[in-house]
């Protein structure tokens, strides 16, 4: 009885551990009826399957997957109970999800009924290789014409140093270089006043030097005056610059 | 001549750098030659290593159809650090009539922790405090061709496939399968179980109880492990415009922590999204009937768009709407829809327990009210059979059964507008009293993961 009771611990401990891999996926929504099934949607993205799932449930329902040459790529028998909860009801129409790995070679999506096939659908469109990224394609289902983290309708959070502009949040790399956007952005304005400082002090050197040998010839009083009123000029440009540098880089670095 | 000996010593100080940098620049050039040496040198015995174990596996292989395989797969095991790749050989024989197609898949079974006991994991299944949700990601792992190759009758082929295991893959082992098929789907011959160990650092535990920032953070800066959307259903705007989507975030965030709370998401990092009111706008869930299959894939619709806008995979999408109408559900489904809670006449009470009890239905619970209901719900159920037991202290002619009641963990939200009552008896899939803002564990709840 003990031993019982450990296996089936063991057993529950392996139902409970959920295996899952991410890979690229397609997803099928089907409304379903004893004998027809309209697609209300298809999706593709990178999910997660767990394992087990696939090709091991035997239904009344499959769902196959066909390649141009209309050889089965993929074969999944699919749950379908016709019932609904709260109130718990007998129904006649069902939603149904099918999710299965997703192969670019996929052509055709059929569901049979008893090996009745009840709806076919020709799934090209999402991927028809033109090189041009269509509404129906993305990077998922068709990374030839969709190149990754591309406008396609689908956000990829990868850290590819792109900035994937489906991304309602951006991804963590693209925060981060707006960021550094900004601080460049920001600093430049010190960095331009202090190269006016810089220009200043050159100014002021070479009208010294001027100056001085003006004053050594003694002969021009009036290039004199000009001269040390420039230098004036000069000396309280450098000083406005200065100041300007400081306060903004202050502010920056306050802020 | 003091200039002469300031020159000679000038020299001489020359000198010694000179004869020292001759010999570092020979003695780099040896080290360099000596390291090319030894590297070409190992390479030629991988390679001669290499082809004799080409030859061993062919042989190998080779064997094993004689005894009558038509299917085989060598080796079944491969010890491999994280980065190391390895040429698995998958051999076929086609004893078909004719010339066939076929084509072959790979598909991860188990991991398991290799560092343990078999007792150390029966611990861990009874504390429930190994949560082991790997990500595996498979184009990482396998590169192989996914065509189709042509057969001749009664002739051999093989494929070789390279496993490379992924750099910070945690130690363990990884079991696969690997399926032949035919252009018709079926399969061919036995499909092949092999293991690939690899070494290093181990699967980490996770903690019991997540600490709230994190679970928050997670939500934030979308690192979680799983994700439930909400998806805003009828009129919740109210006169005061942005009023309505403050009460729908409230109204998500009580109903997600409790479901969190009593299930297995409380041990992993989850979560709760609800659904902005703008992005609602380009979806199509105008007057949506509860009762309709369809309108139920318009939910799902929807939360798979916000999905792929936030880059993310989700568990679950939960319309949620403002009326009090009890919710509904199609067994297994992605998709739910839930009320705040049921109306009797004028009356209406809130119960924030709805979407845990349509969210159990998704996961295959029945409801534990009566055993009448969940016997018919267990026969329905023909391929998956309900996920909780039939509570054993409710008799079989019971009409309130109150449902499986808690053992070792309790709701630890904050209080949800006087619902619980102060009781802690709680009935989430079985007969409403009210007070169902607890969860059942005894197989019920549990069952989710």
């Amino acid at each position: 009885m003990r031993l019982v009771k450990i296996n089936s611990l063991i057993v529950i401990f392996f139902l409970l551990s959920v295996f899952a891999f991410a890979e690229p996926v397609v997803e099928f929504d089907y409304l379903l009826q004893n004998n027809t099934a309209s697609p209300i949607n298809i999706r593709t993205y990178a999910g997660t399957l767990e394992t087990g799932t696939i090709e091991t449930i035997f239904s009344e329902y499959l769902l196959t997957l066909e390649d141009t040459e209309k050889r089965i790529l993929r074969k999944v028998y699919f749950p379908a109970y016709f019932v609904v909860l709260d109130p718990f009801a007998e129904v006649e129409e069902i939603p149904v999800t099918i999710t299965i790995p997703y192969h670019t070679e996929y052509q055709t999506a059929k569901v049979y009924h008893e090996k009745k096939l009840i709806a076919e659908t020709n799934i090209r469109f999402l991927c028809n290789e033109d090189m041009i990224c269509q509404q129906s394609e993305n990077a998922v289902s068709c990374p030839n014409d969709c190149p990754q983290s591309s406008a396609d309708g689908l956000c990829q959070r990868k850290e590819d140093m792109l900035c994937d502009p489906d991304c309602s949040i951006p991804e963590q790399e693209c925060r981060k270089s707006e960021l550094s956007t900004m601080a460049i952005f920001a600093w430049s304005l010190p960095l331009v006043f202090l190269i006016g400082v810089l220009g200043a002090f050159v100014v002021f050197l070479i009208d010294k030097i001027r100056l001085q040998r003006v004053m050594q010839q003694r002969t021009d009083q009036q290039q004199q005056i000009i001269l040390r009123k420039k230098i004036q000029h000069t000396l309280i440009a450098a000083g406005i610059f200065a100041v300007l540098a400081l306060l903004s880089a202050g502010i920056f670095f306050f802020l | 001549m003091i200039n002469k000996r300031k020159l000679l010593s000038k020299r001489g100080a020359l000198q010694l750098p000179i004869t020292i940098l001759v010999a570092i620049i020979f003695s780099m050039v040896l080290f360099a030659g000596g390291i090319y040496f030894l590297n070409s040198i190992t390479k030629s015995t991988e390679k001669v290593g290499e082809t004799q174990l080409e030859k061993q596996t062919a042989a190998q292989i080779q064997q094993q159809f004689q005894q009558g395989e038509k299917i085989t797969l060598l080796p079944l095991q491969k010890e491999l650090q994280p980065e190391e790749h390895f040429l698995f050989a998958l051999g076929i024989i086609n004893t078909r009539k004719q010339a066939e197609e076929f084509r072959f898949e790979i598909e991860l079974i188990e991991i398991t922790d290799n560092s343990k006991t078999t007792n150390e994991k029966k611990i861990d299944s009874e504390e429930n405090e190994l949560t082991t949700k790997i990500n595996f990601a498979k184009e990482e792992w396998f590169v192989y061709d996914h065509s189709f190759l042509k057969i001749p009758q009664n002739s051999k082929a093989t494929w070789n496939f390279l496993v490379k295991v992924p750099a910070d893959t945690p130690a363990a082992r990884y079991s696969f399968l690997a399926t032949v098929y035919d252009t018709q789907g079926e399969k061919y011959g036995n499909a092949q179980l092999f293991s690939v160990i690899v070494l290093g650092k181990p699967l980490k535990e996770k903690n019991l109880i997540q600490d709230e920032r994190v679970k928050e953070e997670c939500a934030k800066d979308l690192s979680c492990d799983a994700y439930f959307i909400f998806v805003p259903l009828g009129n919740w705007q109210t006169e005061e415009g942005e009023k309505g989507e403050e009460e729908f975030q409230q109204k998500v965030q009580i109903r997600g922590e409790f479901f969190q709370d009593i299930t297995q998401f409380k041990f992993k990092k989850t979560g709760i999204l609800p659904l902005p009111f703008s992005f609602v706008k380009n979806c199509n869930l105008q007057n949506l009937e509860k009762d309709k299959a369809q309108d139920h894939l318009y939910i799902k619709s929807c939360a798979d768009r916000y999905a792929d806008s936030l880059g993310i995979t989700y568990e679950k999408a939960i319309g949620l709407s403002p009326k009090f109408e009890g919710g509904k559900t199609f067994f297994g489904q992605k998709e739910v829809y839930a009320s705040l809670g049921f109306a009797s006449g004028t009356r209406t009470a809130e119960r924030p327990g709805i979407v845990a009890h349509e969210l159990g239905h998704s996961y295959y619970l029945c409801d534990e009210y009566e055993f009448q209901t969940y016997q018919t719900q267990n026969r329905h159920l023909t391929h998956t059979p309900c996920k909780n037991l039939f509570p054993s202290s409710c008799s079989p002619q019971q009409k309130d059964c109150l449902g499986n009641t808690p053992t070792f963990r309790n709701y630890a939200g904050t209080s949800t507008l006087n619902i619980c009552q102060g009781k802690t008896q709680y009935s989430v899939m079985g007969f409403s009293t009210g007070a169902e803002c607890g969860y059942d564990a005894t197989g019920g709840y549990d069952a989710i993961s």
